[in-house]
């Protein structure tokens, strides 16, 4: 007997209207229905070990061999009632296990729901500028809270007293354990938060403060991820909102190569340093700079980051109904960035760089790390700006990254001491912090900081640099053409 | 990997001090209405204990203590206590009134709002949920939000709702900040001798299988069946296994679970793309979450061995994700 399809419902409950008593009365329904059909595989295997076929085994042992085949063969056979509990029962469990996960996702998306609410609907605070540059007094009143530190802070108490705000952010470099203790204290939040207020009171007061539980269940888990379970079809589309195309020359410096990255990501700048509104790109929008001559030619594929990516919609879409869980997985924009480049023509083993902001980067490290993509292309450098990229655990040898991160951008917050010593991945990290956080993470900061890396004589950076001239990526007198592609989301 | 550290490349900046301190409610929720922020949870319950005259005297020393311990065996009903146990942390906030009058001149109580100005005013919320299943003597959840502003990131955390940690420092404190947060204590389970079983390292598990063995019937021998039609497991040397044991993984998962965390990532300013990062903490161990699938397209849950402060690891990339493309521009 061939078993019956599972009623898959896995997928997000945005798109999927069942009910879930509907789908459990599904459930019980087969499980009732297997109950049944087991018992009755029980009863008639009761009947395989009466004494009559007992007896009729002794007197005519063909004839029990037979009928103890036909009865068991009906029951616990492959096709036996037996075997059809399971599958039932089976189907009942498969049926309740989607139900979680489909609670599961209903519960997330209120979460999310929630959470949007209360960032789009609240009050802004009164800002104190400022007030968060405590001078020396302010840290050894922070001290005073914390035996840890304060030990520490004991023993400068005359120096720190009397700090500027530059020599207290010596000392604090100077001094990483002082930032650790503050941070961390001694252990974790349950170490130091666990009140004894009654077991009794806690749910009660949590569910006053509109703080839902959340349950410690596999199957919870199981819908946390299904929401990431999205449409990853994607479209490439030749060409670009702007009304001319956008052409690069072969970059000079670093400088040069960040900046054509910011002008695929924002557009190109007219002679005033502004951008026309006919020159901005659209969402998805990748640049594929050739520089060269057949068969000597080269190619930099300029990757912004590409969180507009299909959820704009138009105004009558509910955008609650847009809303896109992201898992950090990108594989939509990694494959259309792939059938961009087999449009453009590069052909087979051609020498490439791939430079990325954002998720932009972080993809870029991404393609270079999948055997398949490398099959495809020499991939020989990757430059990123303001990319998480330790995700990324093995790259292969013979591709160079060279990974620029601003201390101040929350975007790259891996922490490069947790990466493997390995000498093809060069992280820069440099002090460009604005005060603003969206513009820390932004690539005209990113190019001043790559413009510190032009005129610096760190000999690793002077090496990731002179191996991006000896590649012809840096400096190239070559020709150029550009070409721009739009990569979007489909079938959502 | 060498790690190359320029100087500085723009304009001079601030600095951030960091700091933790702990906080009852009340204080909280007082704090937040004076510097005009808009907490991640409803106030109305200490709303409406701080609009009150009529607050008792203060208990103190033993007295307290033992009304404390009587209030959750009380007769009365759990909201009254609550609202008892708010009255009493309001009380005590206003007979501290004087004091809270002088500190609004010392830099840490300046420090304490501008955190939480700052807090009030993030461009990027992580918001962080943990379940707990530790034990009788711990506590069920961990509820945090940690924000992000100008240079200062700083969070909020609260185990039962009566105290609240606010933390606040440079966004490259970051990691160790949400470190802080899900580390956990080691758990206390008896170790079975039987178990022979060498630690999880990583995991990989259809969707189906892993939520099937948690629902209420607990039908472990119908698992293997359901593994059966949802092939895909595989354990941390990436080699695949059969029915039967993708079945029995994921009961171990079930049976040892410790924690989960469901942290989100949203920016103040779309409301249509959120991030978020899953993981299972299996006894003593976290493990980060991820989808995938087969060739046939079987849904995976694949888990990966980590640290709490891979937290920041994991996040990077969402954070990545949830960014607009047109942040930084002028």
């Amino acid at each position: 007997m061939s078993e019956p399809p599972i009623v898959s419902v896995t997928g997000g409950a945005g798109g999927i209207e069942a009910r879930y008593e509907d789908l459990e009365t599904l459930a019980r329904l087969f499980d009732d229905t297997g109950d049944g059909l087991r018992s009755a595989a029980w009863d008639d295997k009761a009947i395989a070990a009466n004494g009559d076929l007992l007896e009729s085994a002794v007197l005519s042992p063909g004839s029990f061999a037979d009928a103890e085949g036909a009865v068991l063969g009906a029951t616990v056979g492959p096709d036996g009632l037996a075997v059809s509990a399971v599958g039932f029962e089976v189907d009942a469990l498969g049926i309740r296990a989607n139900v979680g996960i489909l609670r599961g996702v209903d519960d997330l998306q209120r979460r999310l729901f929630e959470g949007l609410d209360y960032l789009a609907g609240r009050a802004l605070g009164t800002i104190l500028p400022g007030l968060l540059l405590v001078g020396g007094a302010g840290l050894l009143t922070l001290a005073a809270s914390n035996p840890a530190l304060a030990a520490l802070v004991a023993a400068h108490r005359d120096e720190l007293a009397g700090m500027g705000k530059e020599e207290l952010i010596a000392f604090l470099e100077d001094h990483p354990e002082v930032v650790q203790h503050l941070i961390n204290g001694s252990g974790g939040l349950l170490d130091g938060l666990l009140s004894n207020v009654p077991p009794g009171l806690r749910g009660p007061l949590l569910a006053g403060l509109g703080l839902d539980p959340l349950h410690p269940t596999l199957n919870g888990a199981a819908g946390d991820l299904a929401g990431l379970f999205g449409d990853t079809g994607y479209e490439v589309t030749p060409g670009g909102a702007a009304d001319a195309q956008r052409e690069f020359g072969a970059p000079t410096s670093l400088a040069d190569l960040i900046r054509s990255l910011d002008a695929t990501n924002g557009g190109m700048p007219d002679a005033t340093g502004e951008v026309p509104a006919e020159s901005r790109p659209g969402d998805g929008e990748i640049d594929i700079i050739t520089i060269g001559e057949p068969p000597d030619v080269r190619y930099i594929v300029n990757l912004p980051g590409t969180d507009d990516f299909g959820v704009t919609g138009d105004a009558v879409r509910d955008s609650r109904a847009n809303l896109e869980l992201i898992g950090g997985q990108g594989t939509a924009y990694a494959a259309g960035i792939r059938a961009a480049m087999e449009q453009a023509g590069i052909p087979p083993g051609a020498p490439v760089a791939l430079v990325g902001h954002s998720q932009g980067g972080m993809t870029a490290a991404y393609l270079a790390s999948d055997p398949g993509f490398r099959d495809a292309y020499d991939v020989r450098h990757v430059v990123t700006a303001g990319a998480p990229t330790a995700q990324i655990p093995d790259l292969p040898d013979d591709v160079q990254v060279l990974s620029l991160e601003n201390t101040g951008d929350v975007v790259p917050l891996t922490d490069g001491e947790d990466n493997p010593d390995e000498p093809n991945r060069t992280t820069v990290r440099f002090d460009g912090a604005t005060g603003d956080i969206a513009r820390n993470h932004g690539l005209d900061v990113y190019t001043e900081g790559a413009a510190a890396v032009d005129a610096s004589t760190d000999p690793s950076l002077t090496e990731s640099l002179d191996q991006l001239r000896e590649d012809g990526f840096l400096g190239n007198p070559g020709p150029t053409s550009t070409s721009t592609y739009t990569i979007s989301r489909s079938g959502g | 990997m060498p790690v190359v550290t320029l100087g500085r490349v723009g304009p001079p900046r601030d600095v951030v001090v960091p700091g933790r301190e702990r906080l009852e409610l009340v204080e909280v929720v007082r704090l937040a209405r004076e510097v005009g922020v808009v907490l991640p949870w409803r106030t109305d319950l200490v709303d409406a204990v701080l609009d009150r005259p009529d607050l008792r005297a203060v208990r103190t020393g033993e007295a307290r203590r033992a009304w404390f311990a009587r209030l959750g065996e009380d007769a009365r009903p759990p909201e009254d206590a609550v609202a008892a146990l708010l009255e009493e942390q309001a009380r005590r906030v206003e007979e501290r009134a004087e004091e809270r009058a002088r500190d609004d001149a010392d830099a840490g109580a300046q420090a304490r709002r501008a955190a939480l100005s700052a807090f009030g005013a993030a461009e990027v919320l992580i918001e962080l949920d943990v379940a707990l299943a530790l034990g009788p003597t711990h506590p069920d959840r961990i509820r945090a939000w940690v924000g992000a502003h100008g240079e200062a990131a700083v969070s909020l955390a609260t185990l039962t709702g009566v105290d609240v940690e606010l933390a606040w420092g440079a966004v490259g404190a970051l990691p160790e900040m949400l470190a802080h947060l899900v580390r956990l204590p080691a758990t206390t389970r008896d170790a079975d001798p039987e178990d022979d079983r060498a630690p999880l390292g990583a995991f990989t598990l259809p969707v189906e299988l892993m939520a099937a063995a948690d629902t209420g019937e607990r039908r472990d021998d119908l698992l293997p069946a359901l593994a059966a039609r949802f092939p895909g497991g595989s354990t941390r040397d990436g080699a695949p296994v059969d029915a039967a044991g993708a079945a029995a993984l994921a009961v171990r998962l079930r049976d040892g679970l410790t924690a989960r965390l469901r942290a989100v990532v949203r920016r103040r300013d779309d409301s249509e793309r959120a991030g978020l990062v899953v993981w299972l903490r299996v006894e003593d161990r976290w493990f980060s979450l991820t989808p995938g699938r087969t060739a046939t397209g079987v849904a995976l849950a694949q888990g990966r061995a980590v640290d709490p402060r891979d937290l920041a690891r994991d996040l990077g990339p969402v954070l990545a994700g949830v960014w607009g493309r047109d942040a930084g521009a002028p």
